[in-house]
């Protein structure tokens, strides 16, 4: 199995305060990676290191490299626009454009001139749908306002967006933590589709929802990383009494 | 702070009600043993009596089970404590159900009071018993070297039954009297069933040992088999 995301020996200080210590994760292309551990460990710092959205934070610094592909993304000269189509994101919120479903999910293919308006991009939108998951329940209604779909829904739609662009990777920043019940399982099946194309990373604060989903899950502890696995070994016997104890709900 | 405390009570429960069901266990066996050695068709119904309450033990532990992974999702160590209670209780039940087979036997053995019976049968019993009431000490301690030590033990059981089998095999070539072969063939029956204890005991052993580590590590694997 191929190593989509190499994170080597990666450090992150936002100013004086080192948030992330000596990182090293490899990521399994089309399989899920889970982050998991306490509010403030750095699961979502390290996320966002992985399509340098922490860039534009005053005073943040990464050293050390993640490679993509075995090229390093924080080599200067890559174009951080190009890394973000490759490295798209979903974030905690839903949270759409005020404009139509269709315009939603087109939006990033124009941007990027992938498509022009016409049957191209209309397939190109339909097909964004389809991969998420989405199409049948909006396939009358891509007119409508993406405000107007439930929050499952909208989800979904962010998810579409994402997957318009066609990239490699997908990160997850707690995707469910807004959803109810039903809508997290509908979104937990579709990233089990998602990783038979792509490559998923995902930071959640729901346990069982990475012993559901993921295919390994690291966990992370006062910036550093503790103990990475597969999945099912790690919820059934993890190595790290501190995985355990977190895991199991005795420490956190 | 402490988290989980309600959990960590009944998990300790879980626990206190397996050592329980052990020791009803022993005294189920002891009981059998008893009646075998006084061939007392009264003490043999106890013994039926007793493996009834340990049958019911089974099933309240079980469903007790299933109700804490169902509402405490339990992971790791906690899971494999209530899979390892799952199991064990299993293996309890069934020593109960050899106990009891030992029970059996005293009716058929009555037939023919006078037949010799081989003497390394008590000791087995012995044997296993005190197997039984290690392996109950090496998990509620959560203790590896002594799980692995009442399953070394099981080679002894192993090899007083080759020998119980030799002797009683011998006896019945020369024996005409269809009591007596019967007799001799209960008697046999008798050695199983202990031999069997002590395998279920090694199982139990093992199951701590995953407990505690983890992993699987099978202990007297028979490589006949």
């Amino acid at each position: 199995m191929k190593t989509k995301i190499e994170v080597r020996d990666f450090d992150f200080y936002y100013g004086d305060f080192q948030a992330l210590k000596g990182m090293n994760i490899p990521i399994a292309e089309h399989r899920i990676t889970a982050l998991i551990g306490p509010s403030g460990c750095g699961k979502s710092t390290f996320l966002r290191s992985l399509n340098r959205m922490n860039d534009t934070i005053p005073g943040a610094r990464a050293e050390g490299e993640i490679l993509l592909d075995g090229k390093n993304i924080y080599d200067p000269k890559v174009d951080v626009v190009e890394l973000r189509q490759r490295i798209g994101m979903v974030f905690q919120r839903p949270n759409p454009f005020p404009q139509s479903v269709y315009d939603n999910v087109a939006f990033g293919p124009r941007v990027l001139g992938m498509a022009k308006r016409g049957r191209a991009m209309d397939e190109m939108v339909r097909e964004s749908l389809e991969g998420a998951a989405l199409w049948n329940e909006v396939k009358h209604r891509l007119d409508d306002s993406a405000l107007n779909l439930n929050p499952g829904q909208q989800q979904r739609l962010c998810i579409a967006r994402t997957i318009a662009v066609k990239p490699d990777v997908i990160l997850m920043d707690e995707p469910c933590s807004a959803l109810d019940p039903v809508a997290t399982l509908s979104v937990e099946d579709l990233m089990r589709e998602l990783a038979e194309e792509y490559t998923i990373v995902i930071v959640t604060h729901n346990m069982q929802q990475a012993a559901r989903v993921s295919d390994y899950t690291g966990f992370f502890w006062l910036g550093e990383l503790v103990e990475f696995s597969e999945t099912d070994e790690l919820f059934r016997a993890p190595r790290e009494p501190l995985t355990e104890a977190y895991i199991t709900g005795r420490r956190g | 702070m402490r988290t989980r405390v309600y959990f960590d009570q009944q998990l300790s429960d879980l626990r206190d009600d397996i050592l329980l069901m052990g020791s009803r266990v022993e005294a189920e066996l002891t009981l059998a043993i008893d009646a075998y050695n006084t061939l007392d068709r009264q003490k043999a119904r106890e013994v039926y009596a007793a493996d009834k309450q340990v049958n019911q033990a089974r099933f309240d532990i079980e469903e007790r089970c299933f109700t804490l992974i169902v509402t405490q999702q339990p992971a790791a160590g906690d899971l494999r404590t209530i899979v390892t209670a799952l199991n064990i209780i299993v293996d309890l039940e069934r020593m109960g159900d050899q106990a009891k087979g030992i029970a059996k036997v005293i009716p058929h053995l009555l037939k023919s009071p006078d037949q010799p019976r081989p003497p390394e049968l008590v000791q087995m019993s012995e044997m296993v018993g005190r197997m039984l009431n290690q392996v109950m000490l090496a998990y509620a301690h959560s203790n590896v070297d002594l799980a692995r030590i009442v399953a070394n033990q099981d080679d002894e059981v192993d090899a007083l039954y080759a020998q119980v089998f030799n002797q009683i095999m011998s006896q019945m070539a020369g024996v005409d009297d269809p009591d007596k072969v019967e007799a001799a063939y209960e008697l046999l029956r008798v050695a199983r069933e202990l031999e069997r204890f002590g395998d279920l005991s090694t199982n139990v052993a093992e199951r701590v040992i995953y407990r505690v580590t983890g992993s699987f590590d099978e202990i007297n694997v028979d490589d006949e088999e």
